[in-house]
């Protein structure tokens, strides 16, 4: 019997098979078309030709830029004020403008390669940290919307909102908070350093200072002093708290001929990750609705764990199995899936496993009387009495076993249940001699010890074994 | 994110943002106007449209929402107003469907698979289109009820009901089917 989750993976995973030459053909004619439309409207550029116009934090920028630059007649392609070396404008647009990548030094032991988008966005890959393993974090510098991405587990934590904690807690935000400031510099913010020599090396410097509820920034920019290459970033993000601490930070390596792909700062998720610690219990959605006869199981569960047995009992032997029986998003034991439990936030995956631990403890306790009262109408021979309770018992593991919706742990606890049933009526079916029924709970068993095989073979390859 | 990229980059008459939103969406928009019109071509030529409008008047307008959501929008209106809705029901170009490749079947599973997909297209072929449609958008196209209650300009609850009704009806047309 297929049930509704079964049918929705099969429409989920039918495929169409297409004809490679009509998409060429047919992608060949819209490439057509966009050269006639570039043709027949020819749009002005943008000023600066940086994306999303429509972010309010690029129009001030571009709006300012373009006041400073008459007001205080500097050419922002030309030289500074301060006469002589390369201008702020120069250095500051290879740092806006480009995408290069750069080594970050000065926060862990090794230098962390980071990488820079020129449509304002940053990636980083840490090298591994304890119990979390290696991760990467990709910010946009438009909206501070970070994503977060833990390999080892494959799991993502999505930051909407530009959040800077304490230095311990967001280590992320040391990294890319220079660039972020140096991306969204205005030129004419800095202060001019003059020109020096490091490692026989000529560039010029510039200094911005910046403070935040957390930080303030001393940001020191030295770029080649003729053509504005950026060549070493130094920052110290010292905190504001009642025992500051001084943290220094140097980008050096800067690399402009990189060839970056563009996938790697995507901040949708990749394959294979799904966002974790995050979700509300709240918000989960549930498909299916509350049926009839799963109704009545609710009710049985709760009869069990106030201690009236017997009742219990009674109305599972009442159940129509034939019936539907859907579960609506409560009790979680049925409808709430491994996926959904780990994108849960703690406080509601601590509140889930407490509901499911006292369900599942009905659950059990009632498949157990169950068994147990199949077993005595077996010895006392009122063979159609215990075949009526194994029945009951087998059906109500199989709500669990036979859910690939609900998390692994309740999986396993049905397929229990389903495999202590089935070797009773193996047992049951041998006295009774009834060769067709015991052939078919023999298949029944044989199909359920393999689903387990199956969970625990997946369970060691997840674990590396 | 990336979305918004490309769109900026399509409006600016870019190629290479062209390429990618066909290579993203095109096939996944096949798939959900099969699924709509029970028929490959059709198919192919509703989304053509689709991305032919997209192409014309991309400066003319912004995607406000995901341009996934807008996309599947528009092949779902496109359907409506071609009076594709009423296909014959037997019609279903079968011989394009496959089942998605699968790790570790055997030969027997694989074969069970394909007859499987078969009698899954002829099921939904069977259902009222208004039930096919949120099914379809919903586990194909990954819209949610709500989006889907917007195109078909009903409350959220009746889409979902359509989504439960044509589900319950698949599943008894398919259980029936293995059943025989």
């Amino acid at each position: 019997m297929r049930s509704a989750e079964y049918i929705k993976r099969l429409i989920e995973n039918a495929k169409i098979r297409l004809n490679p030459e009509v998409k060429k053909t047919a992608l060949k004619q819209l490439l057509n078309e966009l050269e006639k439309a570039k043709i027949n409207s020819a749009k002005p550029r943008p000023v600066t030709g940086r994306m999303i116009m429509n972010s309010r934090t690029i129009k001030l920028a571009v709006a300012a830029i373009i006041i400073i630059a008459i007001l205080v007649g500097i050419n922002q392609f030309g030289t500074s004020i301060t006469g002589g070396g390369v201008a702020f404008g120069n250095v500051i647009g290879y740092i806006q403008k480009h995408s290069y990548t750069f080594d970050l030094e000065g926060l862990t032991m090794k230098p962390i390669h980071a990488m820079v988008w020129e449509l304002g966005r940053i990636r980083i890959d840490y090298p591994p940290a304890i119990e979390v393993g290696d991760y990467s974090s990709i910010t946009d510098f438009n909206t501070g919307q970070t994503l977060l991405l833990f390999h080892q587990d494959k799991t993502a934590v999505m930051k909407k909102e530009p959040v800077f904690k304490s230095i311990t807690e967001e280590p992320i935000s040391l990294c890319t908070r220079p660039i972020a400031e140096l991306w969204n510099v205005l030129d004419g913010a800095e202060e001019y350093l003059g020109e020096k020599e490091i490692d026989g090396k000529r560039v010029s410097g510039f200094r911005i200072t910046k403070e935040d509820q957390n930080y303030s920034y001393e940001i020191t920019l030295w770029a080649d002093y003729k053509k504005g290459f950026p060549y070493m970033v130094e920052t110290k993000a010292k905190s504001l708290d009642s025992s500051p601490i001084t943290i220094t930070t140097t980008m050096k390596n800067f690399n402009l001929d990189a060839e970056l792909d563009e996938k790697l700062f995507s901040l949708e998720l990749p394959p294979g990750y799904m966002i974790a610690y995050q979700e509300n219990l709240e918000d989960i959605e549930v498909e299916t609705r509350l049926t009839p006869e799963a109704e009545q199981i609710v009710q049985i569960l709760s009869l069990t764990s106030e201690g009236s047995k017997d009742e219990a009992v009674e109305a599972l032997l009442k159940i129509d199995w034939s019936k539907p029986i859907e579960f609506s998003k409560e009790p979680y034991i049925f409808c709430i899936s491994e996926k959904q439990y780990k994108a849960l936030n703690a406080e509601d995956q601590k509140r889930l496993l407490e509901q499911n631990l006292k369900d599942m403890t009905a659950f059990r306790n009632l498949s157990q009387i169950v068994l147990d009262k199949g077993k005595a109408a077996v010895t006392a021979k009122q063979y159609d009495d215990a075949e009526k309770y194994f029945t009951a018992g087998l059906q109500l593991g199989k709500l669990l076993g036979e859910n690939y919706d609900t998390m692994v742990v309740e999986h396993l606890v049905g397929l229990a249940v389903e495999r202590k049933v089935l070797n009773e009526m193996i047992q049951l079916y041998t006295i009774t001699n009834n060769s067709e029924k015991l052939h078919e709970a023999q298949n029944q068993l044989n199909d359920a010890e393999a689903e387990v095989d199956k969970i625990r073979q997946e369970s060691k390859e997840m674990n590396g074994e | 994110m990336e979305d918004k990229v490309l769109i900026w980059r399509l409006n600016r008459g870019s190629k290479e943002a062209l390429c990618r939103i066909y290579e993203k969406y095109r096939d996944d928009l096949v798939r959900i106007a099969t699924g709509l019109v029970n028929d490959v071509s059709t198919a192919e030529d509703i989304v053509q449209d689709v991305f032919l409008t997209l192409v014309r008047s991309a400066d003319k307008h912004e995607i406000r929402k995901n341009l996934r959501g807008y996309l599947t929008s528009c092949v779902v209106n496109k359907i409506r107003n071609s009076g594709r809705t009423k296909s014959a029901q037997d019609s279903v170009s079968l011989d394009n469907v496959e089942p998605a490749a699968s790790k570790g079947k055997t030969p027997e599973e694989y074969i069970r698979c394909d007859e499987e997909f078969q009698l899954l297209y002829k099921a939904v072929a069977r259902l009222p289109y208004e039930q096919k449609e949120a099914v379809i958008l919903h586990v194909q196209g990954k819209l949610k009820f709500r989006e889907i209650a917007r195109l078909q300009n009903v409350s959220i609850k009746t889409a979902l009901s359509r989504y439960n009704y044509g589900l319950t009806k698949l599943r008894s047309m398919l259980n029936g089917e293995v059943e025989k």
